[in-house]
């Protein structure tokens, strides 16, 4: 659950009165551009992506203009713009127009968690727009701090002292840069980053934050305060994770992520590691990569189940359970689901076959169910216990895959 | 307790012996929460009872009973410390937003604390923080979130969660190596992987995999280092932290000192694509954190190159595996190098070993083909004693608008049934059909001659209950009841119960034996011989031994010898017993065998198949209209002439029907519509009826009457009205005299104008008088197939296809397409309406009786009763399907309608 730019990273900012970029949106008029133009010479033209779409600025995406025309051009022109990040395709849906903040100094600043010192970390840069990656270490303050007590104003001055941060910029970034904490603390984040924040000129050098990044925490229900529009984060989702996503409790049992819409292996994973393998090994032959594990009640697991296959089910040659040999998870229970969700959606395609490779509590009352139920159906199976390799299982039903596609 | 360790936070654990051990008292949160009652007294019995007491908020005074004594549950932590209950573990079963306080609690209320361990998943990042930070300064070592327990090979101990599963023991073979791994379900399963090479455990640890993994992999390997029992360490990371590369630097910095090999399985590089995380939520990568990248920290730490099964190459450090298949390979070459031995002999291989296996004759070429391997012990007992069952398993629900059996498909509007459409039965034998409908197969070609033998055989003794009919027609009564009365007179009677009885046994005899191969084999035959008396007793008549050399010989040259047969044949020979009775189980189980074994079928509705093939035949039987002058129906039901069992038993539905022999064209006209009505969806009237029936708890007889008396003059008997309006308008003309084609097309058009002019001028009266009751045309239009300028009923049209392909046409289906066409030139209909399915089956059925009607030989009521008859013998294959489905799948009194759902309506 990410969000970048200053579309919604506006509103974050103003909730603990972080100094922000003034930001239109794609609505504006002609006379708020030029308004805008007119006190800050130059407009940045952003294109406003839903979810965690990063690097715009190496992609081209972000435009400088100095009159309405080029503007007007540029909105026209990044209205749209496709974006790709990670294997996602972003889509804009509009832009921003940002104040250009005339500055002679940049920071970068993140505040997010460090599983080297186990504890929140925030991290200092004097310059702005950088690549973290590439940066030498003496170029960043890495600075973890206690949660309890929080991001301090010393925290902050430490830092940019050993980074010999010009001084008059100290104490108005001392004086702000604390509140982000509250930011943090109190919304369910995981990652804050301002990249850049500029000095803006004037009496006193004020930090303004320019774009930014942030993560929340699905677990933590104190995102919600924030008070963000549904379409931030629930653009990150097709509509098949988004039914799934109904179903989620906090034992897990219904994570998904759609891989390939177009796929043919329609696997239920059962567990994080045998989510790991079977994505790896399965790759974009998998239609979504799952961890129903944690035994889901039957009802749950039918319902899930029931999903998938109302939006796949058509499309696959193979449904594949698979799973290490469970501690937990009733596999006569999940099984029984599962493939009783098929019996009642098998008209959707009665030619698929079906690979099962499982171990743990009642496996063979499982699999001995799906037995009589699929040779009911008449539809092929292999059904593999514990002591057959899971990534075997999984390259066998890749394939069977790729027979039955090219019989296709 | 200072802390000795090197790290710059505070860890408590130097040695992996002191995470889980003998020692270790626990105290579970939410015990008696669903989980942990699953769980915990698995654990408690496991390890010797190492749970002290449990805390359930509010449930003070309650207890979990477990088979290693009972563990008390207070309300509090602070009211088990004020017990007196020592403890130093706590475990949590919380759900995540009450995970932090319940941290909280422990610390706070037990100074004796020193482990806390978190079974929660989606514990916020902020509440781990704050355990962490907590723990920390109250000097607590932290498991989890997301720790799927602990597990100590060595002293057999378990704690937390259900690492192992119910039966840790399996999984927990004590040895040489501890396992480290951020999957709890591979904590369990990578164990049993090293098994196969020989290597047992000394500790396991599922660590968790959220971002903050508290007990993390730096801490373990220390702890390893110094725990005797450890020779190596086997770990199973994912993307996304630190922790490795931080473990990895401490040791090359010397931070800490550590000597022993490590296998290492990175997993997650297909992850790098995704941004979100999916299973673990720690296990989605930043920057320099990805599957890539903690590779490579492996690999520059091993010295070598990943690990390759066929050529391997591993340091003294250890070696980095593809996929955790490896494991136990590598874990034995990497002992190799430091010169240790197996822990003990291997428990097998990871090779694929598939425990269940059909391909449904699915054609799979030879290196996809596989066959079933024994599963290992115990599972392999386990599968013997619940993998015997015949037949399908099908579980029982509310079956009062569903079926297994038919389906009205929404989109064709066609039926199906078994997943055949009815449409593609058409060109079946009917005798088949009868079959089909109670196996879900048609019979072979070579089945098929003794399943007609069969049907004919039923359709001879069915003709005992004749006087029944004969009386109740006399009363006036219509097909469906005189024909139900002589089904009713069946009830449950002796001879079902022991077709019932006949077929149990010989499965019972033969089916372990013999599984799906039912050909002979008289090494079981004779074993079974061996015990006498096992079929219910009785004699056949001389009609019986009569029939039942007719079958022995049948068999013999139709070539259908199976196990069955031959012990029946040979069981008669030595046994008192009704031989034909038990050769008839012997044939009906032959031709059920596949269905049965490949369970496709339950065995409760393989032991009823005789009953309901019995039944078909009472009502064949029985419906002769002119059985007094039928010499054929004589000879049949006489058993006079055994050879007439020979035919067809569409042939023999025609004969009894028409008293006389069919002609080819006429027997494929009465098959065909026969097959193509035996069911129009579970919703129908008639199949409603049955199921009603069923859901009461009848026998089969009965259920059979329950369809029977839901059909009627308005389902079923309405085919008559159009035989009856099409036979009007033909008058004197007679469409089978026509000298050509053409001559009969202008004729049918004429008539079919004038029929169109009747009618149009019939509705214009009508509907100026307000009258909207008035005659419709029947078998045209259709609520689905319409709209269009010219509509079509694609299964007549499929029907109609079929006749032209064998260069037959049926006129009066022709003459129904000349009227809808002739009714919209009258302006009777907005567009060319469809000729309906009905059609099909009036004018097939006037096709059939129409020499006889024009002769004179069939006075109106018969014409009227044969085609409700023709219904009869259609639907009763349906509906043995519908009840045997709801007989092995419905639950008693499912068809009533909850009284909240009736509507008075005063």
């Amino acid at each position: 659950m990410q969000l970048t730019g200053l579309k919604y990273g506006k509103q974050l900012m103003d909730i603990v009165g972080f100094p922000v970029a003034k930001t239109l949106n794609e609505t504006a008029t002609k006379e708020e551009i030029e308004a805008m133009l007119k006190e800050s010479g130059k407009v940045v033209v952003k294109p406003a992506f839903m979810g965690g779409a990063g690097k715009k600025g190496k992609a081209g995406l972000i435009k400088i203009v100095d009159n309405y025309a080029d503007a007007d051009a540029a909105r026209r022109e990044l209205f749209f713009a496709k974006h790709t990040f990670g294997n996602a395709e972003y889509k804009a849906n509009g832009v921003t127009f940002e104040e250009f903040v005339e500055s002679d100094a940049e920071l970068y600043l993140s505040i997010t968690t460090s599983t080297l010192t186990r504890s929140p970390v925030m991290m200092l840069i004097v310059e702005g727009g950088v690549e973290v990656e590439e940066l030498p270490d003496e170029k960043k303050a890495i600075v973890p701090f206690d949660p309890f007590e929080g991001l301090k104003g010393f925290h902050v001055n430490d830092a940019l002292i050993k980074l010999g941060c010009p001084k008059q910029y100290i104490s108005p970034l001392v004086q702000q840069i604390p509140k982000l904490w509250e930011l943090y603390d109190n919304y369910g984040m995981t990652m804050i980053e301002i990249n850049p924040i500029r000095m803006k000129k004037g009496k006193r050098p004020l930090p303004v934050a320019c774009d930014i990044k942030a993560a929340f925490d699905q677990d933590d229900p104190a995102y919600k305060r924030a008070n963000l529009p549904g379409e931030v984060f629930a653009t990150e989702l097709t509509d098949f994770e988004q039914e799934i996503n109904q179903l989620r409790t906090y034992q897990g049992q219904s994570d998904v992520v759609e891989i390939n819409p177009n796929g043919t292996i329609l696997p239920f994973m059962f567990g994080g590691g045998a989510n790991s393998a079977a994505t790896e090994v399965l790759g974009d032959r998998a239609i979504f990569s799952s961890d129903f594990g944690g035994n889901p009640p039957y009802q749950k697991m039918k319902d899930i189940a029931g999903i998938c296959y109302k939006h796949f089910l058509k499309q696959a040659n193979i449904v594949q359970i698979i799973g290490g040999k469970a501690n937990n998870t009733d596999i006569f229970v999940t099984i029984k689901a599962m493939l009783d969700a098929l019996r009642e959606n098998i008209k959707l395609n009665p030619d698929i076959h079906v690979v099962i490779g499982r171990g743990g509590p009642n496996v063979v009352q499982g699999m001995i169910y799906a037995r009589d139920l699929l040779d009911s159906l008449k539809i092929p199976y292999k059904m593999f216990g514990f002591d057959s390799s899971m990534i075997g299982v999984l390259n066998y039903t890749l394939e069977l895959d790729a027979w039955l596609e090219s019989k296709k | 307790m200072s802390q000795t360790n090197p790290f710059p936070f505070y860890v408590g654990i130097n040695s992996l012996e002191e995470i889980a051990n003998k020692e270790t008292r626990c105290v579970v949160m939410n015990i008696l929460g669903g989980e942990s009652k699953g769980v915990t007294p698995t654990s408690h019995e496991f390890s010797g009872g190492n749970i002290v007491a449990g805390v359930q908020y509010g449930r003070s005074g309650q207890k979990m009973e477990t088979k290693a004594g009972d563990i008390p549950v207070y309300g509090s932590i602070k009211e088990i410390v004020d017990a007196g209950i020592d403890f130093d573990t706590g475990v949590i079963y919380l759900p995540p937003t009450a995970v932090a306080a319940a941290a909280d609690e422990l610390v706070t209320h037990n100074p004796k604390l020193t482990k806390i361990v978190i079974l929660t998943e989606k514990v916020s990042v902020k509440d781990s923080q704050f355990v962490r930070a907590l723990c920390q300064k109250n000097q607590i070592d932290v498991f989890g979130g997301n720790c799927l327990g602990i597990g100590n090979s060595w002293d057999q101990v378990r704690v937390g969660g259900a690492l192992g599963g119910k039966a840790p023991g399996e999984s927990l073979m004590k040895g040489s190596v501890a396992v480290y791994s951020n999957s709890g379900n591979f904590s369990t399963t990578v164990p049993e992987y090293l098994k196969t090479g020989g290597w047992g455990t000394s500790t396991v640890l599922s660590s968790g995999k959220d971002l903050y993994i508290q007990f993390a992999f730096a801490e373990f390997l220390y702890a390893a280092e110094n725990d005797p029992r450890t020779k190596a360490i086997m770990t199973y990371i994912e993307p996304g932290g630190y922790y490795e590369k931080q473990a990895l630097d401490w040791i090359a910095d010397g931070t800490f000192k550590f000597t022993k090999p490590i296998v290492a399985c990175v997993t997650g590089r297909w992850k790098a694509n995704l941004t979100r995380a999916v299973g673990h939520a720690g296990a989605i990568a930043g920057g320099g954190d990805d599957a890539l990248a903690k590779e490579k920290w492996f690999d520059d730490y091993f010295g070598v190159g990943v690990f390759d099964p066929a050529n391997p190459k591993v340091s003294k450090k250890g070696v980095r595996i593809e996929s955790i298949q490896d494991a136990p390979t590598a874990m034995t070459a990497v002992m190799k190098e430091i010169g240790v031995e197996p822990d003990f002999a291997s428990t097998g291989d990871l090779s694929l070993k598939p425990w269940f296996v059909n391909d449904q004759e699915a054609g799979y070429p030879g290196e996809l083909q596989m066959k079933e391997v024994e599963a290992m012990a115990p599972y392999n007992d386990t599968i013997a004693k619940l993998g015997n069952q015949i037949g399908a398993q099908l579980s029982r629900e509310a079956m009062r608008n569903k079926s297994g059996a038919s389906m009205m498909n929404p989109k064709t509007q066609i039926t199906e049934v078994h997943g055949v459409s009815v449409l593609d039965l058409v060109t079946e034998e009917f005798a088949g059909t009868n079959f089909f409908a109670l196996t879900k197969n048609q019979p072979s070609a070579e089945e098929l001659p003794l399943a007609n033998s069969i049907m004919n055989y039923f359709t001879a003794i069915g003709a005992e209950f004749m006087d029944i009919a004969v009386t109740t027609r006399a009363n006036e009564a219509l097909p469906n009841a005189y024909l139900g009365a002589a089904v009713m007179m069946n009830g449950d009677r002796q001879v079902f119960q022991d077709y019932r009885a006949i077929i149990d046994k010989m499965i019972d005899l033969f089916y372990t034996e013999v599984w799906g191969d039912k050909s002979v084999n008289d090494a079981v035959i004779d074993k079974a011989l061996g015990q006498k008396g096992v079929l219910p007793e009785g004699e056949a008549s001389a009609q019986e031994a009569a029939a039942f050399d007719y079958f022995v010989d049948r068999i013999a040259k139709t070539g259908q010898e199976s196990i069955f047969t031959k012990y029946a044949i040979k069981y008669a020979e030595q046994n008192k017993c009704n031989k034909m009775n038990v050769l008839m189980a012997a044939m009906i189980l032959s031709l059920a065998w596949k269905a049965l074994t490949g369970r496709q079928i339950p065995k409760e509705t393989a032991l009823d198949i005789p009953n309901y093939l019995h039944l078909n035949g009472v009502i064949v039987a029985c419906s002769a209209p002119d059985y007094a002058n039928n010499a054929f129906w004589k000879k049949l039901t006489t058993q006079e002439d055994l050879s007439l069992l020979d035919l067809s038993f569409s042939d023999t539905c025609f004969r009894i029907l028409f008293n006389r022999e069919p002609a080819e064209k006429e027997l494929f006209a009465l098959n065909a519509m026969l097959n193509l009505t035996i069911s129009n969806g579970p919703g129908t009237v008639s199949a409603k009826g049955s199921k009603g029936s069923v859901s009461g708890g009848n026998p089969i007889a009965s259920s059979y009457v329950g369809w029977m008396v839901h059909t009627g003059r308005d389902h079923g008997g309405n085919g008559f009205e159009a035989i009856k309006y099409v036979n009007d308008y033909m008058g004197d003309f007679d469409p089978y005299g026509a000298s050509s084609a053409d001559e009969l097309n202008t004729k049918l058009e004429e008539i079919a104008k004038v029929a169109a002019g009747d009618y149009a001028s019939l509705k214009k009266k009508a509907k100026e008088e307000g009258d909207l009751k008035y005659f419709k045309v029947p078998c045209v239009n259709h609520p689905v197939f319409k709209g269009k300028p010219v509509n079509y009923d694609p299964r007549e049209t499929h029907i109609r296809d079929i006749f032209k392909d064998r260069n037959e046409v049926n006129p009066f289906q022709e003459f129904y397409h000349h009227l809808v066409q002739q009714l919209f030139n009258a302006g009777a209909t907005r567009n060319v309406f469809c000729v309906n399915i009905d059609a099909v089956i009036a004018t097939i059925s006037l096709d059939l009786i129409w020499k006889d009607i024009k002769s004179g030989k069939m006075p109106e009521k018969d014409m009227q009763d044969i085609a409700f008859t023709l219904f009869q013998f259609a639907r009763m294959v349906g509906c043995s399907a519908e009840i045997a489905d709801h007989r092995s799948r419905g639950n008693p009194i499912d068809c009533r309608t909850p009284a909240s759902q009736c509507i008075w309506v005063g």
